[in-house]
């Protein structure tokens, strides 16, 4: 793990879904150097869809207005999937209401921040997505471990 | 920036639709409450009249008339049943015929009965003619019942009149035979003849008293009107300020991350990172400046669509002027070259700094949405037109400015219009979404998926500012790649700028060969992108 606000890597890779230039640039940049991730970027739901296959990342970040496969569209589509169904995902939309907050969550996302979001809180937020996952999916482990009726049993 | 909105619009209920529906409530209401009232009545006659059978001594004849007139009124009663549970559910027109079928059967089934079965005597009983008088007051309130529901009083006064003559009938029947007439004098007379005075005098109140209803419940409804309107107009700017809420946040946030990312990472940028960010948040700072101005715009405009001082304004110079004012940054483009013709030197009666704002967004948006390369015409021609229909924006100022023309000319029907037509040879406009693009906040969905800038806000100022002097604005497309989009724009002409008779009637298609052999003006362009693109 890296010190917060550190420039170490910290291994992850992240992957950003904004069809907005400036923005896209905004969060990679802002991942890269506060958070110390691998960033891997998509300017669309349909891009993002197939670099998510491509790197296979710890974190996706998903704007909700985007041109095809919108934001919403593409966490059901990734929640769908096994392998993907477990990735946490965030949205970043500039959408504020409540309504839009239900939808985000109700689609499967982990987390909803509304634009405009301090680029230490991202940051921290998309790190706390990760972690928790990590640490959910190693107790898990450590259960399948422990847990003498999954065992096979001893002849 | 790449954001949709949904298109800002609310139905607007009309006067009559409002009207409509307090109508129907009305006669909903008073149908409630009259179709027991009635069914009650004519239950209690059924009642009563099967009490009577079994007791009474009637000649043979006698007898059927008066089961046949029970079973009337039995299903009579019923069909009120039937009419109240139709009215419960709101449906107005089945429990009018509810209504209307039990009234047609009392009044002609008796009559029928009258004609087939007369026989001599036959008023002599009592029974008989406690039914008819039961039946002929029941069936006034159902007359009345069904001219409210039907909301017509024609129903009221016909189908009183027809049981008026109904009983008449009876009456004169009676008395042919002696018999009868002897009862009817003794006892049966004044009960025939009150009910006709009776009649009368209830449809009068009823028609009276629901007139004076209906009065009320037009007030009601124009205070219906007016708060509905407000709602409305609360409703819409409710909308507007959401998505302009939402447009805002995108650039915000790029603008403030950037500098707070610059703040954050101060000593590890590069000279080169760090101009990148201050270049990004400077075009957010645009964007944000962009928008900004535009929703200012478009509340000004809202606002004072009336406050407009007209002058002669040079099309040319419209044009020269908003050349300058064109983002280089749009379209990425490197080079564009932009016909003018306008061989009339023509000028029209507006303000210039709308004109300006007008053609500022139009030549942006051809430069936006046609690839590098291709040229950008721009036609002025003098039509004539038809006066703008009153109740439009705008349908005021023409008039005043009608009013000022007419004092150094003739006026005439139609009336002389500058058309300015602008054509790009981009990707076009699918027609089906022609209709889309004045309003606000719409962009159109391939426009989305692309990087253009915009906000949705451009067209439908464009629209506001020419409607507001007086004009009209309108595209054309084939939706065709290449074939490009025409965007036309009448705006008044001047008096002195008149070619003389023959003007082509709108809408004229642009001469292109015209263009070519006598084109006057053909400028150039040349705008670099700063970016190199």
């Amino acid at each position: 793990m890296s010190t917060p606000g550190g420039n170490g890597s910290t291994g992850y890779t992240v992957l950003v879904v904004d069809d907005s230039d400036d923005l896209r640039a905004l969060v990679a940049e802002s991942l890269r150097k506060l958070g110390g991730f691998t960033v891997v970027t998509a300017e669309d739901g349909v891009a993002g869809l197939e670099r998510y296959f491509e790197v296979q990342p710890d974190c996706i970040v998903i704007d909700v207005k985007m041109p095809g496969l919108d934001g919403y569209q593409l966490i059901r589509a990734l929640r769908g999937d096994p392998d993907s169904a477990a990735t946490p995902l965030v949205i970043l939309s500039a959408m504020a209401q409540d309504h839009d907050r239900f939808a985000g969550f109700f689609a499967g996302a982990d987390e909803y921040l509304v634009k405009p979001v301090s680029p230490l809180e991202l940051v921290q937020t998309i790190r706390r997505a990760i972690e928790r996952t990590v640490a959910d999916r190693r107790q898990r482990f450590r259960a399948l471990l422990t847990d003498t009726e999954t065992l096979p049993p001893e002849e | 920036m790449h954001e949709t909105g949904p298109e800002l619009s609310i139905p607007v209920v009309s006067e009559r639709e409002i009207y409509h529906g307090y109508e129907r409530n009305r006669r909903l209401y008073l149908a409630r409450v009259l179709l027991p009232v009635f069914a009650l009545i004519q239950f209690a006659v059924f009642v009563v009249s099967v009490l009577v059978l079994p007791t009474a001594h009637f000649a043979p004849q006698a007898w059927w008339i008066f089961v046949v007139n029970t079973a009337i009124v039995g299903i009579d009663a019923a069909l009120h049943a039937v009419g109240i549970l139709f009215v419960r559910r709101g449906q107005v027109r089945i429990a009018t015929i509810c209504v209307f079928l039990p009234t047609a059967i009392t009044v002609i089934g008796p009559a029928l009965i009258w004609v087939l079965f007369y026989q001599p005597g036959l008023h002599e009983t009592g029974p008989s003619l406690a039914i008819t008088l039961s039946e002929v007051v029941a069936t006034l309130v159902l007359i009345v019942l069904a001219g409210l529901l039907t909301n017509s009083w024609w129903a009221v006064v016909g189908t009183t009149l027809l049981l008026n003559a109904y009983t008449l009938f009876i009456l004169v029947h009676a008395l042919q035979t002696p018999a009868a007439s002897e009862a009817l004098r003794s006892n049966a007379t004044l009960i025939l003849a009150f009910p006709i005075i009776v009649q009368w005098a209830v449809a009068g109140v009823l028609l009276a008293a629901a007139g004076t209803y209906l009065r009320t419940l037009r007030e009601l409804g124009d205070v219906r009107v007016a708060f509905e309107r407000a709602q409305q107009l609360d409703q819409l700017k409710d909308q507007f300020i959401a998505h302009v809420n939402h447009e805002l946040r995108s650039p915000l946030m790029a603008m403030q991350g950037h500098v707070e990312l610059m703040l954050l990472t101060e000593g590890a940028l590069s000279p080169q990172e760090r101009h990148d960010y201050l270049e990004r948040a400077k075009r957010a700072g645009d964007d944000l400046v962009a928008l900004v101005t535009s929703i200012l715009s478009v509340r000004r405009l809202e606002e004072d669509r009336d406050a407009f001082e007209p002058v002669a304004t040079d099309v040319d110079a419209a044009l020269e002027s908003a050349i300058h004012m064109i983002d280089p940054r749009e379209g990425r483009w490197m080079e564009r070259e932009l016909r003018v013709h306008n061989p009339d030197r023509l000028q029209v009666w507006a303000e210039p700094v709308r004109v300006r704002q007008v053609f500022t967004n139009l030549l942006s948006n051809a430069v936006k949405y046609s690839p590098p390369g291709t040229p950008v015409e721009v036609t002025t021609q003098l039509v004539l037109t038809d006066s703008v229909p009153s109740g439009k924006p705008g349908a005021k100022n023409w008039q005043r400015l009608r009013a000022l023309r007419s004092r150094t000319s003739q006026a005439s029907e139609q009336r002389q219009m500058v058309q300015i037509t602008l054509r790009d040879h981009g990707l076009g406009i699918p027609p089906d979404q022609l209709p889309l693009l004045f309003k606000r906040f719409v962009r159109l969905p391939r426009d989305l998926a692309s990087n253009v800038p915009g906000n949705g806000l451009g067209l439908y100022l464009c629209q506001a500012l020419v409607e507001g002097m007086g004009g009209r604005i309108w595209a054309e497309s084939t939706g065709g790649e290449g074939e490009g989009t025409m965007f036309y724009v009448q705006l008044p002409a001047l008096r002195d700028s008149a070619p003389g008779p023959g003007a082509p009637v709108s809408p004229a298609p642009p001469d292109a060969e015209h263009d070519n052999t006598e084109g006057h003006d053909i400028e150039r362009h040349d705008v670099e992108s700063p970016t190199g693109g």
